[in-house]
């Protein structure tokens, strides 16, 4: 390997792309920064019924809805007379590898082993690559994951060490790299060398397998409660869980379902920071993730990301560390559900706002998660206080300081949301489209205005501020 | 010390380099695939002055020195070359010792539950 290596392949990329997800991303360009999103996210091919066929044949899919009434009535217990909302969460958890990202792996899986792929690549740090490896492994294919690990001192969250260990366990051949972006040259290497399939997070396929999780999260609160939820709050990175659920949402006709992102607040810490990436205490389901990928979702390993949260998100909270750890406890303590942090972020933040709206109305959490050894709080938290960071309690007055100070809460009525303004993540979008040099005045404003879900006008007015 | 010194002495093993590892042994190998300044554009400071590397584990193809040259066969059945850092490498991870902390957000939680206040 050498500097000479890692420009060839990257100046091939987008050969390399093409050839590794079998499908022509330029068939839905037009010129400029418009594309045709639902011309891409028609190209899986499959009906929604079809998928959850394909899902069901892999055991993935079809999770309980568990109503968490012992937290809702704790919540009660300090809300407002009258208030206090029904907390359910989708036990995702249930799934072959312990995630939703099964739904995602899924379809990935199929489409190879219909095209005849050998294997399957994914670049992940998360638990996608435990789901490619389940999924490839069902379909007797091979698998390797491509995952982000250690710092240059060799040290690594537990989480990740965990995430690992799950996908040698399912098959997968696991690249641990150290800190930085080249992780997607190591990506584009491994595709081709081994003329695997590319089972990035961000296709169609990976998008369109998270949209059974919203139809059968209005199916499930339609049979059980008579009514659509209020809101469902989805952990948010990438923007896969936000966008594909929503997607499934609205499938099922439940269009008025307020979709809430959720992530936890890493501000101020660099994602390719080699001090910085084992100063956090989460591996994804971060502000480090959201912010970026709402702001510019083709940041991605394939020429588009299916996944585009602006164009669903009502709503963008972050919560932080403590909370979520805090949160954790109280799901296996008070429901006797030991899960792990991707769904317990938005529990986090479900249990802020379930006290802020009336007693009749639902609110759902989206995931939970597998949990065990280096994914529990009592890891993280050992290894945070390993690399430095102060571990305190504290009340909602102080919510700590990413990668210096964790404050755990001791008390439910002391958990907080903060509000990230879409306003302003819409103007970053706009601002970054304009500075793309692909800006065409003409073809690309109902475009922009359907990616940020305003009006032509309000993208007219950002592209010729001076901001 | 080097990244594989300092990974077997961090687990009290004694290091033994250049003693020959058999065939067939489960191993963990290294590849430096960019050299510390030679990372991408645009990566902050502090990664740019650390090199890029990339581990994996396979069965070693032939006996090899500890620390020397091997070539493994990965679960995907690919030949992978790299460094020996690591013999029969375990996933050693764990659930953790509580901290403080997060043991008096569990006894508040215990106390809520059992109505003590």
């Amino acid at each position: 390997m050498s500097r000479l290596h890692y420009e060839s392949i990257t100046s091939c990329k987008n050969e390399i792309l093409r050839t590794s997800t079998g499908l022509d991303y330029s068939q839905f360009e037009g010129g400029s920064l418009a594309f045709d999103y639902e011309g891409l996210m028609k190209s899986v091919g499959l009906t929604l019924q079809e998928i959850a066929r394909v899902q069901q044949d892999s055991g993935v899919g079809d999770t309980p809805l568990l109503e968490l009434t012992r937290l809702t009535e704790l919540v009660r217990s300090h809300a407002p007379s009258g208030m206090g909302a029904r907390i359910f969460i989708k036990d995702e958890a249930v799934n072959p590898s312990g995630s939703f990202k099964d739904r995602r792996a899924s379809l990935s899986a199929h489409a190879a082993k219909q095209a005849g792929y050998p294997g399957l690549v994914a670049a992940t740090s998360g638990n996608y690559g435990a789901a490619v490896a389940a999924q490839a492994a069902r379909l007797g294919l091979r698998s390797i994951i491509v995952q982000e690990m250690y710092d240059s001192h060799d040290r690594a969250q537990p989480e990740i060490l965990e995430k690992g260990r799950k996908c040698e366990a399912l098959g997968a051949e696991v690249l641990r790299a150290t800190v930085g972006p080249e992780l997607f040259y190591l990506l584009l290497a491994t595709l081709q060398e081994t003329g695997y399939f590319n089972a990035s997070l961000y296709t169609p396929f990976s998008i369109a397998g998270i949209e059974t999780l919203g139809f059968e999260i209005a199916e499930q609160v339609r049979c059980r409660t008579g009514r659509d939820p209020y809101a469902v709050l989805a952990t948010h990175a990438g923007g896969g869980m936000v966008t594909g659920t929503a997607r499934g949402l609205h499938a099922a006709g439940a269009t008025d379902v307020r979709i809430i992102g959720v992530s936890v607040d890493l501000a101020g810490l660099h994602m390719a920071s080699d001090r910085d990436f084992n100063r956090k205490s989460f591996t994804t389901g971060h502000t480090g993730f959201s912010v970026p990928f709402t702001t510019w979702p083709d940041r991605v390993d394939v020429p588009r990301n299916a996944a585009r949260s602006l164009r669903y998100l009502d709503d963008l909270l972050t919560v932080s560390q403590g909370e979520v750890f805090f949160a954790t406890e109280l799901l296996a303590r008070a429901e006797g559900l030991e899960r792990g942090p991707a769904g317990n972020t938005s529990l986090a933040a479900a249990l802020v706002l379930a006290a802020q709206l009336p007693r009749e109305e639902i609110i759902v959490v989206t995931e939970t998660e597998y949990t065990g050894a280096g994914k529990s709080p009592s890891a993280q938290l050992e290894f945070a206080a390993r690399m430095g960071v102060e571990v305190v309690n504290g009340g909602p007055e102080d919510s700590g300081r990413p990668g210096e100070k964790i404050v755990i809460p001791t008390r439910l009525e002391d958990l907080r949301v903060r509000r990230v303004p879409l306003d302003g993540l819409r103007r970053a979008y706009l601002l970054r489209a304009r500075e793309s040099g692909f800006y065409d005045a003409e073809l690309d404003v109902a475009f922009l205005a359907a990616e940020t879900r305003t009006t032509p006008d309000f993208v007219r007015d950002v592209m010729s501020s001076d901001g | 010390m080097s990244t594989s010194d300092r990974h077997a002495s961090e687990k009290g093993e004694k290091i033994e380099i250049g003693r020959i590892v058999p065939a067939g042994t489960h191993v963990e190998v290294v590849r430096e695939i960019l050299a510390a300044g030679q990372r991408a554009p645009g990566v902050p400071e502090d990664t740019a002055h650390t090199p890029y590397r990339v581990r994996t584990r396979g069965i070693l193809v032939e006996e090899t020195p500890m620390f020397g040259q091997a070539t493994v066969l990965t679960p995907a059945g690919r030949l992978y070359t790299g460094r020996i850092i690591l013999e029969s490498p375990p996933d050693n991870h764990s659930f953790g010792r509580r901290h403080p902390a997060l043991l008096e957000a569990i006894t508040s939680i215990h106390g809520v539950l059992r109505g003590e206040r």
